[in-house]
């Protein structure tokens, strides 16, 4: 029932408004990376072309700085849009007590976390995972060139690849690595809403731009926390989302991401087995 | 009155937070000591004795040090919303004038937004002073004086900004539009890297978070400008304030026409958002 | 001790319409009412009562007309009804507080009032001052009892009632009408929107039917 109640959630918070508008506003900054791409290396000769898959908007050595940087600032807002609005909106109007009655409260509030999973995966998702066959037709597949312009015979170039996540991935094929990494960038994602979902089971907000401040403080403070010299990994979630980030990165603090999964889960039973007055 | 000592509470407490974080992330005396306007100079965008130059990694230190204002605009874009939500009819068929209701509460985010603006700046200041040797200074205390007077408008601006998109759209998706446009002038302010165009020389000085860097001044006192110890980028207190604060009047304005034909229909607005 | 009479008004609504999204949903509507007399508004769910109680309340505007009260245009002369008390719909009070300080709340906009009178018009509607419940934890009868104790109590000269009787039990709905009664005698002009033929009957002087936004004729309420 539990599976059930998710996946017909899932279909209705897809075409709620916040989700639309999320996935919009993902489009076109998918598209304005694109087009802004297209034009600078139209008529670019092969052998100086840069790799289709270093163009991506995730790519961020290669995006317009401005575009990038907007879109930096409001991913913590952005990410959760389309589950908090509509989780919120059931709690205040009541809704849910009437769904609880049909199925009991823990079962509602697990489907809804994993519904608000599912639709942050696919909203934040496809947008990106458009771009990467868009790119494979724009610009030539012979093209090899990197966008920080090192010689792929470079001995920097080696280190320069194994900071990337999953590097393993990349030498294996950079399409591959892009649509692992693209994937990856959306599971996060999901995770972070569904950790802010999390926070609505258990405490009900009167206002809904307080029920995202969980995930918006958690990402914000992997910025303002992060080392800034070079030598030391960073904890900024960027460098790990994002494809072809060269920064040092430390693996193991991908943990924080199973962590979360757990935190929302219990956060999310808890708040579950309450009693649901509404 | 209890909602206004609470609210004032809130947004000291806020600002206690902001200005430990700003002392312990954005002030760097990178010598052992620090004179007060470099300190400030910090907290307004500097790096050091570089002035702000917006890379991507600055563009986003810029956007970090504004993440505690951020937290004030979410709790203080409530004040003024909040009469719009539960019991909107009741408070409403109470104020016959709802023009002097406006105002009162603009005036109530004013100073909230100062109290915030204030608490922040001396506790930055008073906890570097305990971390580090600051050397107060007369450029120091003036650069004070812009920093906070410059970021209180700035701050009452955005905040009444989130309401009224708020009392439209609900709380959630108004954070968005007010931090995310924000969030395109902090962005914007790489137009500084162009030189001799017009369209983006006029666009950096409408910019209002580029009005907010005092790296980029010049003053006609000489002590002043000294300190700043950067090249001339065409910023001065003045026109900053002019510029911030006609921001501050437009929103103020347009936010009283918005209401005053505001129709009350719904019982709780928070439901009816995006 | 004040004196709480109120002296005569005359609150005219003059041909006014509400369109709303493309849909009108108050279409011409012509309107004289008087202090003194109790106004019934009946017509089905849907029809137009709460949002001809915005209109004439000045909680909303209207796409065309005026509403004025004593030659004084509404929304131009002033934003709402001075003095006036309303219920509607399911306008909820503050979860977190308790009746009485819901109320001292409310009261403290306008300064009107006094604690007593607002203990007193608790107990007008057969609560009690010193419950130490929060609102939350109120029944629909007691939320509705709470939402009548702040329409009277700071003894309005026009009071709008949408639905008075809404989730009250037979005594409840006794003492409301007795209460509506009693702000008659008082000299208060009051309009009562209600689907229940019952409390129409009982209560107005005057009733007027409304239709898809259109308020049809008035009739003499033999009671």
């Amino acid at each position: 029932m539990v599976i059930h109640y998710a996946l017909a959630q899932t279909r209705s918070s897809l075409k709620q408004l916040g989700s639309i508008i999320t996935f919009f506003v993902l489009l076109i900054i998918m598209l304005q990376n694109f087009v802004h791409n297209v034009l600078l290396y139209q008529g670019t000769d092969v052998l100086a072309m840069i790799h289709p898959m270093e163009l991506l908007t995730l790519s961020p050595n290669a995006a317009d700085p401005e575009w990038l940087s907007i879109f930096m600032q409001i991913y913590p807002l952005l990410v959760t849009l389309p589950s908090v609005l509509s989780f919120n909106r059931e709690r205040q109007t009541g809704e849910s007590i009437l769904i609880a009655a049909r199925m009991g409260n823990l079962q509602y509030t697990l489907g809804r976390l994993v519904s608000v999973f599912l639709t942050t995966f696919v909203v934040f998702t496809v947008p990106f995972l458009i771009e990467i066959p868009l790119n494979c037709i724009s610009f030539p597949l012979e093209a090899q060139g990197d966008v920080l312009s090192m010689d792929l015979y470079d001995p920097g170039y080696v280190d320069y690849i194994h900071c990337f996540l999953f590097s393993n991935i990349y030498i294996f094929s950079p399409y591959v690595y892009a649509v692992v990494g693209t994937l990856f960038w959306g599971f996060c994602s999901a995770v972070f809403a569904a950790f802010a979902a999390a926070f609505v089971a258990c405490i009900k907000f009167k206002y809904t731009v307080f029920s995202m401040l969980p995930a918006f403080l958690f990402l914000n403070a992997t910025v303002m926390f992060s080392p800034t010299t070079r030598d030391v990994p960073s904890i900024a979630w960027y460098h790990y989302l994002f494809l072809f980030d060269d920064r040092l990165k430390n693996p193991s603090y991908l943990w924080a991401i199973p962590i979360l999964i757990l935190i929302s889960i219990l956060g999310t039973v808890w708040g579950g087995t309450h009693d649901c007055i509404g | 009155m209890y909602r206004i000592r609470y609210d004032t509470l809130v947004a000291a407490l806020i600002g206690l937070l902001s200005g430990v974080l700003s002392a312990m992330l954005f002030v760097r005396p990178y010598t052992g000591s620090i004179t007060l306007s470099e300190m400030v100079l910090q907290l307004s965008g500097s790096r050091g004795t570089y002035e702000f130059n917006p890379s991507l990694s600055e563009i986003m230190g810029m956007f970090t040090r504004f993440i505690p204002i951020f937290l004030f605009e979410f709790y203080g874009g409530t004040v003024m919303y909040r009469n719009f939500c539960t019991a909107s009819i009741y408070i409403f068929t109470r104020n016959p004038n709802r023009s002097r209701w406006y105002f009162r509460e603009t005036a109530r985010v004013l100073l909230l937004s100062v109290v915030f603006a204030a608490v922040s700046l001396i506790t930055a200041v008073l906890l570097s002073m305990v971390q580090y040797d600051v050397i107060t200074n007369y450029p120091g205390v003036l650069l004070s004086i812009y920093h906070f007077v410059l970021f209180s408008i700035w701050i009452t601006t955005a905040t009444i900004l989130l309401n009224l998109f708020s009392i439209i759209f609900g709380t959630h998706v108004a954070a968005l539009i007010v931090i995310g446009l924000q969030a395109i002038c902090i962005a914007a302010l790489s137009l500084i890297e162009i030189e001799d165009q017009l369209l983006p020389a006029v666009l950096l000085q409408i910019n209002p978070i580029a009005n907010l860097i005092l790296g980029w001044f010049h003053s006609r006192i000489p002590a002043l400008d000294e300190a700043i110890f950067s090249p001339h980028k065409g910023f001065s207190f003045v026109p900053a304030l002019f510029v911030v604060s006609s921001y501050c009047l437009l929103t103020v304005l347009s936010g009283r026409q918005f209401i005053l034909h505001r129709d009350i229909l719904s019982s709780n607005a928070e439901l009816d958002g995006v | 001790m004040q004196n709480w009479m109120v002296f005569s008004m005359l609150l005219c609504a003059k041909d006014i319409c509400k369109k709303i999204r493309g849909k009108t949903v108050l279409s011409h509507v012509n309107l004289e009412l008087e202090s003194g007399t109790i106004y019934g508004f009946v017509g089905r769910n849907g029809s137009g009562k709460t949002m001809l109680f915005r209109a004439l309340s000045g909680l909303i505007s209207v796409s065309s007309g005026e509403v004025t009260l004593d030659g004084k245009v509404l929304r131009k002369d002033f934003s709402v009804l001075p003095n006036l008390g309303i219920i509607l719909e399911t306008t909820g009070l503050y979860p977190n507080l308790t009746g009485i300080e819901n109320l001292s709340y409310l009261a403290s906009i306008q300064k009107r009032i006094g604690l007593e009178e607002i203990k007193r018009a608790i107990r007008r509607v057969g609560l009690d001052p010193e419950d130490k419940r929060t609102y939350r934890k109120y029944s629909m009868g007691m939320k509705q009892r709470l939402a009548l104790a702040q329409a009277v109590m700071e003894r309005p000269d026009i009071i709008m009632l949408d639905e008075p009787t809404n989730g009250l039990d037979e005594d409840g709905v006794d003492m409301i009408r007795k209460l509506i009664l009693a702000e008659k005698e008082r000299g208060a002009m009051i309009l009562v929107a209600s689907h229940n033929k019952e409390d129409i009957h009982i209560l107005a002087d005057q009733v007027y039917r409304i239709s898809a936004g259109v308020v049809s004729q008035r009739e003499e309420n033999v009671q």
